[in-house]
Parts: structure tokens; sequence; C-alpha cells
């Protein structure tokens, strides 16, 4: 393999990245009492994960579903399947984007399976490509608020990693009675088309291929892209569709006539090729990916060919997440132990700021800084963090964030050091940081904590959630026991008394929409995350996640440039 | 002994002019090689240039034999040119032209066979077996007479020998130009078919008629005699086992012969060969009698023949290199008794043919084609690349020599079950379908000429070729699987699991298998689901359900696979797979050492690209008769507006050296006919339009692929 025949090698027999030790349990933790009730606390978390994820693959449900078949539709998932090259896998984002789950598994008038999206990354044709399909069969492939949300997310992972856009369109544009929250902001459905022109100017291509309607707005996604393909028969392009044209001019005119496939490509030009079916639809689409000349080829991954696997089996991870995550602590070293290659890891300031686990290790023979949390943050902690980011960026190293926090350290003490602008330090370098950022919560994400440990306001290039995940401004408990503290004061200024039933009735609201608000489920639903992933798909999709992270950002010169440091 | 054999001169011979082709051009320039003689080979437009000659020289102006290799003065003039020394001719072509070999010797140059007397005496049958006659050589009750050939008196010699007759055209060989009449009603219509291809391919309609013995068996003898007087027999060869008297496996010694049978044939057979004055290598035929006793005189190949290499191999002799030497001028280095012959010998034919449709010659690229390893002689044409339309479809022999007759059938056998070759069909099934017959296999002794008529294997054959079996469907489509995912080169590298690899399993996010549906052969498809571990579940229309994973043996070489299918049933099998359009896959499977299934082979859309031209493709017959194969259109048989019924001959092609009628799939009327002042016409032109009685309509399911009959 290559790595034999570079020359800077320390010894022959020994490759350098065997140097780091592995990380070894001290004992055989699979045989203690709470591993095992770990594992099945965290496998039934799981199985609820899959199941939601089954019922969101079915769309808008069974008789939406066969209606787009007779038409000889494919559901978006589908054709995603059929575009990317065979035997590759696909990282699917936020499948749970838009669900309402409150009811059970049923559903309801606010649940909007996938978002109506879906969005994944494929190789097609060599080439990793974000695909954005619209599903038809949940309302018609409209964008509602959080389509909108899901499909500029998509764009910016797109923008950020550098990835061709594919665009599956099969929309009937924005959802008439939300046209408030889905029209006139900022991220709202002009944003796509403006992220669509910029990204085109940044020479990411922008491809699509028309699959059904798209009607007003939605005309403008394969307007605006580079090249466009439309399926005969059940593709349209128009800004407004017939009945719209006969309201508005009395003109009497066919959806074909008006906007389909041989009209925009013999005629309008809005589009470049005619296909008579979706495979052929999806065929094409791979012509033109092969097509996208060097400047693509030269941001394909680079992999090593060789890398060992984790000394643990990487299923083990289930049985790390204590059964209460909030309360119990959780060894960052262990999750380590089963996520980087060998288990190797290069640990970096062990002995300061414990509190805080950094160092290097691979992941499928990727280089990778690890910040993990192993404890709360203090400013010991905060300082190592802040010294590590800057050697990653020096080095153009991408860094994997392994959130499990509560928060900073508080008390008269810890403000006194300066908590406050040594966690500063943390959040300003994270924040700065040009080099891939990657946020995995495996546990808690409260607080500061989730600022320093580059929360989603930071600009993960991709952030993953456990399905065991929580995440707030504070845990449940402590906000109702804050909110109530200051209660109990004013009831007490005013003289009046306050029970013990009060204040647990006062609580027990706080707690609720906290417990439901916390909820990883709640976190992906608003598309707080890129998607929820089983503990055991961790090595896999953080792999994944890199190998499309790292294409950008990493070549020196190292770009980063740090602001003013509090000192 | 076969060292005393061994000369260790060099032949008197400088250089050498092969004019020929394929891999009798070959075998000659090892010889040459092998004796550091300078050789000279010819290769026409469309052949390749024969690998290992010392000099190649492109011949002719055209492919077809009578633009190319048919061409004598073309030799000759390259020989004065290039100051080569002699000229073999090999077989066929003008190895047993008289008027090319006067004029090679009257050109001072030495021609590598008998002289052109001898040949010419052999040359006509009828002349032949009267010299047989008046020499004490048994020959069997016949009528030749060049001069009267009037149908009734030829109806009348005929009666008069007694039905079953054998018509030969006088000029006749290798099969062609011959009939057997079983009654006499038949006997006009095979008189006429005979002479027309008599005159087509020899330019003389005169035929002789013979006593056709039933059931016998075909035996000849090698002889080589030098110009000194010594004519020595060099053991016989049975090559009984025929299809419509093409040669199909030939093996020697005739190992049921009693010695005073076999010393009574050889000495018949140097009898003959001494009558006309014989020099070098040729080849008395006998048809031996039922009863294994009685032998009567055929015919004498005044050349090399395609089946030689049995006699070198049991002889321990070089063939060529003894005929070099007599055409040299030197002595035979060796008499009658050191002609002492070991163990048993098999050659076996292996040509580019359908035998599922009637033996229909085929042409075209081999994209894959793997020789026998170990322990036998392929002696092939050059690349073992192309079969081409213009010539013999002959692809190359499979040679084996074992201990006794039991040892050498094993390792022929082994050697066609080890060839595997893909692009073009082949015998090879139908090879080891001969050479696995029970009959056979007991001894030769009860093989006769007319065997493969009585025990017509091709039918078991087609029957196979209807459809591969479930099990072989899901393989196939395995095989197509692992090729899409680029896995077919590295599924042994099982250490890692590279991001967005295919070592995966197709990984989807939840654990979520991926179902694909495959086009497959014919309207059937099937759906392949990925497992995670890299496996697959492969489910047939009819719910047949096949898990299949590839094992990861490092034993195992590039293009063999280890299957293991539901856990149980572990297959080796050779796959290998070509794109032959954009849109199409060609998989063929080669299951290792199994007993039952030989070959098993798709053609299926590719799941990746687009079929827009589906619908054509899959038109019932359109009432298009189109030619099976580039070839010249012979004669037409109908006209427009005609009313033909089904099964009428409508066009007859003469294509790879054989006559193929086409008839009407259905009854119909002529709309249409092939009006171009071409008569060579390319696969697939559409010859005949015809449009149905209303009728009979189209009734499905008649493909262009069975409507002709071989004649």
């Amino acid at each position: 393999t290559s790595h034999h025949h570079r020359r800077y090698y320390l010894s022959s027999l020994i490759p350098p990245h065997h140097l780091a030790p592995p990380l070894l349990d001290d004992t055989d933790i699979t045989q203690t009492q709470s591993f095992k009730d770990s594992v099945q606390h965290v496998q039934a978390q799981v199985e609820l994960f899959n199941q939601r994820y089954q019922l969101v693959r079915q769309g808008g449900g069974a008789a939406a579903v066969q209606r787009h078949q007779e038409r000889n539709k494919r559901l978006p998932r589908e054709r995603i399947d059929l575009l990317v090259d065979p035997g590759t896998p696909v990282l699917e984002l936020s499948p749970l984007a838009g669900t309402d789950w409150s009811e059970g598994t049923a559903t309801t008038k606010h649940h909007i399976p996938s978002g109506g999206i879906v969005t994944a990354i494929g190789i097609v044709s060599g080439t990793p490509c974000m695909i954005v399909a619209n599903d038809a069969t949940v309302k018609g492939g409209t964008y509602f608020p959080i389509t909108v949300k899901k499909h500029l997310r998509a764009q910016e992972i797109a923008m950020q990693n550098k990835l061709p856009c594919i665009y599956l369109v099969d929309s009937g544009g924005a959802f008439l009675p939300q046209q408030d929250q889905v029209f006139p902001d900022r991220d709202h459905f002009g944003r796509i088309f403006y992220h669509q022109s910029i990204m085109s100017a940044q020479n990411i291509p922008q491809i699509a291929a028309v699959c059904g309607s798209c009607t007003a707005g939605g005309a403008y996604v394969p307007s605006l892209c580079d090249e466009t393909i439309m399926v005969r028969g059940n593709g349209t392009v128009f800004l407004g569709g017939p009945p719209l044209v006969r309201a508005a001019t009395g003109e009497v005119v066919t959806a074909q006539d008006l906007g389909g496939a041989d009209v925009h490509a013999t005629r309008s030009g809005v589009t470049d090729h005619i296909v008579n079916t979706e495979e052929e639809a999806m065929a094409k689409l791979r012509q033109i990916v092969s097509f996208l000349g060097p400047q693509q080829r030269m941001l394909q991954p680079t992999l090593s060919s060789s890398f060992e696997e984790p000394l643990y089996n990487v299923q083990e991870l289930e049985g790390l997440v204590p059964t209460d995550s909030t309360k119990q602590p959780m060894d960052a070293r262990k999750i380590l132990a089963r996520i980087l290659d060998g288990s190797r890891f290069h640990e970096f300031k062990k002995e300061y700021g414990t509190t805080l686990v950094t160092g290097f290790g691979k992941i499928m023979g990727q280089d990778l800084g690890i910040i993990a949390n192993n404890g709360i943050l203090f400013s010991e902690s905060s300082l190592k963090g802040a010294h590590f980011v800057q050697l990653c960026c020096q080095r153009g190293i991408p860094i994997l964030f392994l959130q499990n926090i509560t928060g900073f350290m508080v008390g008269q003490k810890y403000e006194h050091e300066g908590i406050a602008k040594h966690g500063a330090k943390l959040v300003s370098a994270v924040s700065n940081a040009t080099v891939p950022k990657i946020t995995l919560i495996v546990a808690g994400s409260f607080g500061a904590g989730n600022y320093g440990m580059c929360g989603r306001a930071f600009s993960p290039r991709f952030l993953f959630m456990w399905p065991t995940a929580r995440i707030g401004v504070m845990g449940g408990a402590q906000a109702a026991k804050v909110l109530s503290t200051v209660q109990r004061d004013n009831k007490e200024r005013n003289g009046e008394t306050w029970t013990e039933e009060e204040e647990k009735a006062f609580e027990q609201p706080i707690l609720d929409q906290f417990e439901k608000q916390s909820s990883a489920y709640y976190s992906t639903r608003h598309l707080w995350d890129d998607g929820i992933i089983a503990p055991a798909e961790t090595r896999i999709v953080l792999g994944n996640a890199l190998a499309i992270a790292r294409r950008v950002g990493c070549d020196p010169p190292n770009a980063t440039q740090f602001g003013v440091f509090r000192m | 002994s076969t060292t005393l054999l061994r000369n260790k001169e060099r032949p008197n011979i400088s250089s050498v002019l092969i004019a020929n082709r394929g891999e009798i051009a070959h075998r000659i320039v090892r010889t040459l090689n092998k004796w550091d003689i300078e050789s000279h080979t010819v290769h026409s437009c469309v052949d390749p240039r024969v690998k290992g000659s010392n000099y190649t020289h492109p011949i002719g102006t055209g492919p077809q034999s009578n633009e190319s290799y048919l061409l004598g003065e073309k030799y000759i003039d390259l020989c004065l040119q290039h100051n080569i020394q002699a000229i073999h001719p090999g077989y066929g072509f003008l190895s047993e032209s008289t008027a090319f070999a006067q004029a090679v010797i009257d050109a001072g140059l030495t021609w590598i066979g008998p002289s052109p007397h001898s040949m010419n005496l052999m040359a006509s049958k009828s002349v032949a077996k009267q010299i047989m006659q008046d020499r004490g050589v048994p020959v069997t009750p016949s009528y030749h007479n060049d001069e009267n050939q009037s149908y009734e008196h030829l109806l009348q010699q005929a009666r008069e020998i007694g039905f079953p007759v054998l018509i030969k055209a006088v000029m006749g060989g290798g099969g062609k130009g011959m009939r057997i009449v079983r009654q006499e009603k038949e006997f006009l219509s095979s008189l006429q078919a005979c002479q027309r291809e008599a005159a087509a391919s020899f330019k003389n309609d005169i035929v002789l008629l013979e006593k056709y013995l039933d059931q016998p068996k075909h035996v000849e003898v090698q002889i080589l005699a030098d110009s000194h007087g010594t004519t020595l027999a060099l053991a016989e060869r049975d090559c009984s086992l025929q299809r419509r008297h093409q040669k199909i496996i030939e093996e020697a010694p005739a190992s049921y012969l009693s010695d005073e049978i076999r010393q009574d044939l050889w000495y018949a057979a140097v009898q003959a060969a001494e009558a006309v004055n014989y020099v070098n290598a040729g080849t008395i035929e006998f048809l031996l009698d039922s009863n294994l006793k009685s032998f009567y005189f055929c015919e004498m190949n005044t050349r090399l023949q395609v089946e030689h290499p049995i006699t070198e191999m049991i002889t321990g002799l070089d063939l060529v290199e003894q005929q070099l030497r007599v055409a040299a001028g030197e002595r035979l280095a060796f008499s009658q008794e050191d002609v002492v012959c070991r163990g048993h010998a098999f050659e076996a034919r292996v040509y580019a043919e359908n035998p599922a449709q009637q033996f229909l010659p085929a042409a075209g690229d081999m994209w894959y084609c793997q020789t026998p390893q170990d322990g036998c002689r392929v002696d092939h044409i050059p690349d073992h690349s192309h079969v081409s339309v213009f010539y013999d479809p002959m692809i190359s022999k499979v040679i084996v020599h074992g201990g006794d007759r039991d040892q050498a059938l094993k390792k022929l056998v082994r050697s066609l079950q080890q060839y595997h070759v893909a692009g073009v069909p082949t015998n090879l099934e139908f090879l080891l379908k001969c050479a696995k017959h029970p009959v056979f296999s007991a001894s030769a002794a009860q093989v006769h000429t007319g065997f493969l008529a009585d025990h017509p294997l091709q039918e078991e054959l087609a029957v196979k070729h209807a459809g591969p079996s479930p099990l072989s469907q899901a393989l196939g489509a395995c095989v197509v699987q692992l090729w899409l995912e680029q896995r077919l080169e590295c599924f042994d590298d099982t250490s890692t699991s590279q991001p967005w690899s295919n070592r995966w399993g197709t990984w989807r996010l939840g654990g979520h298998l991926q179902v694909r549906k495959l086009p497959w052969i014919k309207d059937s498809s099937m759906s392949c689901t990925y497992q995670p571990d890299g496996s697959y579940q492969m489910t047939l229309e009819d719910g047949t359900s096949y898990h299949v994973r590839v094992s990861k043996s490092h034993t195992v070489s590039r293009n063999e696979l280890h299957f293991v299918v539901d856990d149980s049933i572990h297959w080796t099998v050779t796959a290998v797979l070509s794109m032959p359009t954009h849109d199409s896959l060609h998989v063929c499977l080669w299951p290792k050492n199994h007993p039952t299934d030989f070959l098993w082979e798709f053609k299926v859309p590719h799941p990746y690209m687009h079929h827009s031209n589906d619908g054509e493709a899959k038109a019932l017959h359109s009432g298009q008769i189109k030619s099976p194969m580039p070839g010249t259109l012979r004669t037409v048989e109908c006209q427009v507006g005609q009313t033909v019924v089904k099964g009428q001959t409508l066009v007859v092609m003469e294509a790879m050296k054989m006559e193929h009628a086409l008839v009407a799939p259905f009854d119909g009327t002529v709309t249409q006919v092939w009006s171009f002042a071409a008569k060579t016409v390319p696969d697939g032109a559409v010859l005949v339009t015809l449009e149905p009685t209303e009728s009979t309509g189209l009734d499905g399911g008649v493909s262009p692929e069975t409507n002709f009959a071989v004649q």
C-alpha cells in the first residue's frame, strides 16, 4: 500500500498512525449490568427511530403513493436509488424533519413526512452530489416552512462542501395557506433561487430533472439550473398553470401545450434534454455529471486504501449511553475506542482540563481532531479546547465535536477566575475555524456548552444526533427550578405563601415543555440537526460525512483568521 | 523408440510460404520456427497477421477466398519476390489443386506435397477408384463415368447399385457436394442439389454414384512416402463420429481393430499410395463395415489432414517436419518397424456454430476465450479473437493424449470443460456431450458415421437453451450486480470499509435495504435486495428466492467466483461479462465441473441504461424475413404479390459455405423482395417482407431465429 513508499517514515515496520496507542477498556464492560440496561434502553430508542423512518419513507400515505405511481412516477427515494452509482451508500439528511409524533406514530395535520422533500448526498458518476428530491405524495410536493428550510439547508451543505446540486423537481410551489411563512422573509422561498444563482457563480453545478409539475416560483428551479432535463408527459414548467392563465387572460390551454417537455425543449429553451421516462432522466443526469469537468474531478474524495477497524464492535456504543444521560456521566474515551480506526488516539493535554478530551485519530483512514466532553466545561478545559482548535486549523485537520455537555461551571470561584472570557475563547476559536467541523450530539447539549462545542449556530458542516440525545438552553428540572425560585421570591416579596404542592404544579408544565422540546425528535423535526443516527451507524455516517467535508477547507495555506481572544 | 524417429538435422529447406490461414498456418509456423526455417504467411484484408511467423504478407484485394487465399499466382509472385524456397498449402484452399502444384513446380519452387500427377489421379474419385480396383484394394460397388451424366442414366445406375445410394461430386470433399438417397423418389431433387453445390464450389458438376453402406465406420490411414520409394503407414485414425459428414471427434488408433485387420488396412493403404507413386504425407480413407472386418477404399486425401495431430500424438512424429524433409528430397529416417503407436489420442474440432439451431455457423468476435489449462494441445486460430464470416468457422482443435483410450477420453472431457468461449456460439457443449456419451465412451467400435443421426444429442441442447434455470438466472443477475457495483475485481478485499465505498453493500440510513428491479431475460424481471453484509437476495418473478453471497476466498482466479447460495450450495463459477451495445449486457457463466450444465448465457438489458427502442425490439415477428448472418443471396424463390404458405422457401442464402433456406414464418403475401443489385447481404438485412393472410394472423412466439432450416 501507498504508505510504504513514503520516505519520512520512522520505521518501515510501524506506520505512523499505528504509533498512537489504542484506547483500551480496563475491564470487559459488556458484562456489567449498566451496560446491559443501556443496550436495552438504546435499542428501544433505535427501534422507535426505525419505525418512524419507515413511516416517513411511505411519503404522503398509501392513496397518494398509488396515485403517484399510476402516473408512472417513482417515489423520491426510488429516484435517488436509480440515480446514484450502484452499490454506493446514500447519506440521507434529516429524514424526520417536519414530523410530529405527538400522537404516537399516527400522523397529525402538522405532520409533514420528511418535510415533503428528500435530501441526500450520493455518488453520481463517481462524483459526490447533493440530491434534492421533492415528494409529490406529500401535499403535491408543495413547500411548507419546513420544506423551504430543509431545501435551504441542503443547499447550504452543498455550498459549504462544494457539492454539485441535483434537483429532482416535482412540486406545486409554495403551500398557499402558509404563504406568510414561506414567501417573504430572507430565508424563505426566494432564498432557494438566490442560492442557486450564487452556487452557479461559484462553479458549483446546478442540475435539474423535472419529473412532475414545477409551477409558479418553482419554475425558477430548472430555469436557474446550468443544465435541465424534462420528462415527457409528466414534467411541466410554467409560471402560471392553466387555471391561472384562464383566470388572468381567458386563454384556454392544456398543461402540456403550456409548459410540457416538448414546448420547453423546442421553443422556449427552458430545458436542454427531453427524456421519455424517469429511468432515462436518471441515466441522462449521470451523463451530465460525468461531464462536469476537471474541477469536479479534483474534488473527488481521496481515500486511503487500507485502515484498521476499531478494536471494539461499534455496536457496543449502545451500551455506553446511560439510561438517564442527563445525570449519569459517559466516558468519552470509550466512545472514541469504538469509532476510531484501530481505537487509536493521540491524546493532547490528557492531564490538563480533564473534563474535555482532545486529540487526534482517524476514521476510515481520514485524519481527525476530536474534542469530546467528559464532564462540564471549566476554564482549563475551555482553554485546552481553544488551543486544540488552533492546532487543527494550523494543520488543516477537520474537527469532530462529540457533545455531551450540560454547560459551563457556575459559581463565584469560576466567575472570578474568568470562566466567561475563557469560554468565550473557545466559542471564538470554534466560530472562526475554517477547517471542516462535524458535530455529534451523543447525550446532552445544554446551555453555552452547545456554543463552545459547535452547536448549530456555529455552522458545523454536519450535525447529527443519537436518538437518546437531548438539547435545550438548560435541563427541564433546572429551568423549572430557576423559574420557580424567581416565582417564590416574587411571592415572598409580596408576603404570599407558596406551598410545595403549588410549586410542583407550577413546575410541571415547565418540565413537560422542556421534556418535549429537548428531545432529539423535536430537534430533528425543526431541522436543528442533519438527522438522527443510530449509535451503531456512527462510524459509517461520520466516515462518509468526513470524506465529503474534508474536500474543502483542509488544504494549506491555513485560511483561518482568529478574532481577538480576551486574555 | 519415439526418440529414434526424431531427426537431429534441420530439414534442408531455407524458407517456406504458407498458402493458408487460421489454425493450420499457425501450426505450420510452429514447426518452421522449431527448425529455424524462415516462415512467411499471408493474410487477407479481414484476417489478422499470423503471429510468430517471420514475415507476413497481405494477399489479394478482397475478403472472399477467391479474392484472397485462392489466388495461386500471388503466392508464386511472393515467393519469387522474396526469394522463398517452398510453399506449404496446408489443407483446404489450394492444397488439392493440381494446377497450383504444377505452377509452383514450374516456377522452380518446392511444393510441399505430392506430385501433381498423383494429385490428379486421386482428385477424380472415379479415376482413383478404378486405380484401386486394379491394384487389388477393395472398393465399394459404384458407378463413375464422367461422360454420361444424364438423369435417366444415373437413375438406372443407382437402381443397379441398389438404394441407399450416395451421390458424390467427383471433385467434392469435406462433406460438400454429397447426398444420400434412400428412396428412388428423392433421387432427382438430391441430384440437382448436389450438382448445384458442386458447380458452385468446384466449378464441376460431374457426380458419381456409390453404394451407401449402412452404419459403416470411417477409418483412415496416414501414410508418408519419400521420393526414394519408401511408403510407410503411420497408423490409422477413426473418424466415425460425424455429423452430416463433418468430423466431430477423431481418435487414433482404432483400438477395436484386430491386429490382423489393422495389418491388412495398413497394407492396403500403402498399396493405394504406391499405386499412384505417391510422395509426401497423405491419407487413405476407408469405410469399415459394421462387422469391423471388411473395409472399402473410399478416397485419398492428397494433403495434410485437419486431424493429423492425433497421429502425431501417438507416433511422436511431427508430420509437418516430415513433409518438409520429404519435399527436400530426404530419405525417411525410419522404417515401418520403427512406427510404434503409444497410447491413445483424441481430437475435438471446436467450431463457431450453434448446435441448438441446427448447427448454424456463426461468426463474430470472441470477447472472452480461455483455453484448457494443462495436459492438452490446442491448435487455434490467431489471437483467439475473431471468427470471420468469410471462411471456415473452425476456432480450434483440442488434442489430448493418454495412456489408453479411457485416460485420453477423461482428459478430453476435462479439457472441453475448461474451454470457455464467449461472444460466438460454439459446439463445445455438444462436443462434451459427444465425449461423455455412454456408447462413445465405452468403445469406439459401436460408433458409426450415422451415430449422431440416430442419437441427436443436439436436441437436448436445444431444450436446455430454451431457458436458463432459475438458479443460473439468480447467479447471472448477481454477477451483473457485482459488475455494476464494481465489486467483481475486489470482492476478496474484505479488510476495509472505506467511506462511500461499495463494501457496505449499498448502505442506507437506518439499515434500510435497497431493492432494485433488474430487467432480465425476455419479459421477466428479477428483484435484487442488497443486504448490509454485501450479499444479495435475488427474487425471481415466480417468487423463487435465493440468497447469494460471493465468498471471500483468495484462491480463486480473476474470473472465477465462488458463490454460496442459501448458505449451503457452493458454486465455483467462471463469470465474464461484456457490454456489446450501450444498453445491453452479455453475461456468460461456466459452473466448474458441474455434471449437468455447461454454459449459462444471458443477454440482458443494462439496468442503468434507458431503452427507448424497447417497443421495436420486442415486437413479435413483423413479417420481415431477415438474413440470419452476412452471406450471399443464392436464389430468390418468390416475388412481390405472390401468396406463400408457412414453411415455403422464400430465399436461399449461402453463408459460411452452407446453403440456408429462409422460409415463410406464416401464410401470407409477399409485399417486398430484396431488390438491390448487390447479392452480398449483411446480417439482419430484410430480404422479404410478408403480410399475413387474414385468417392466420401472427401467432406470436415465432422468432426470426427459428425461421430458417438448413438444407
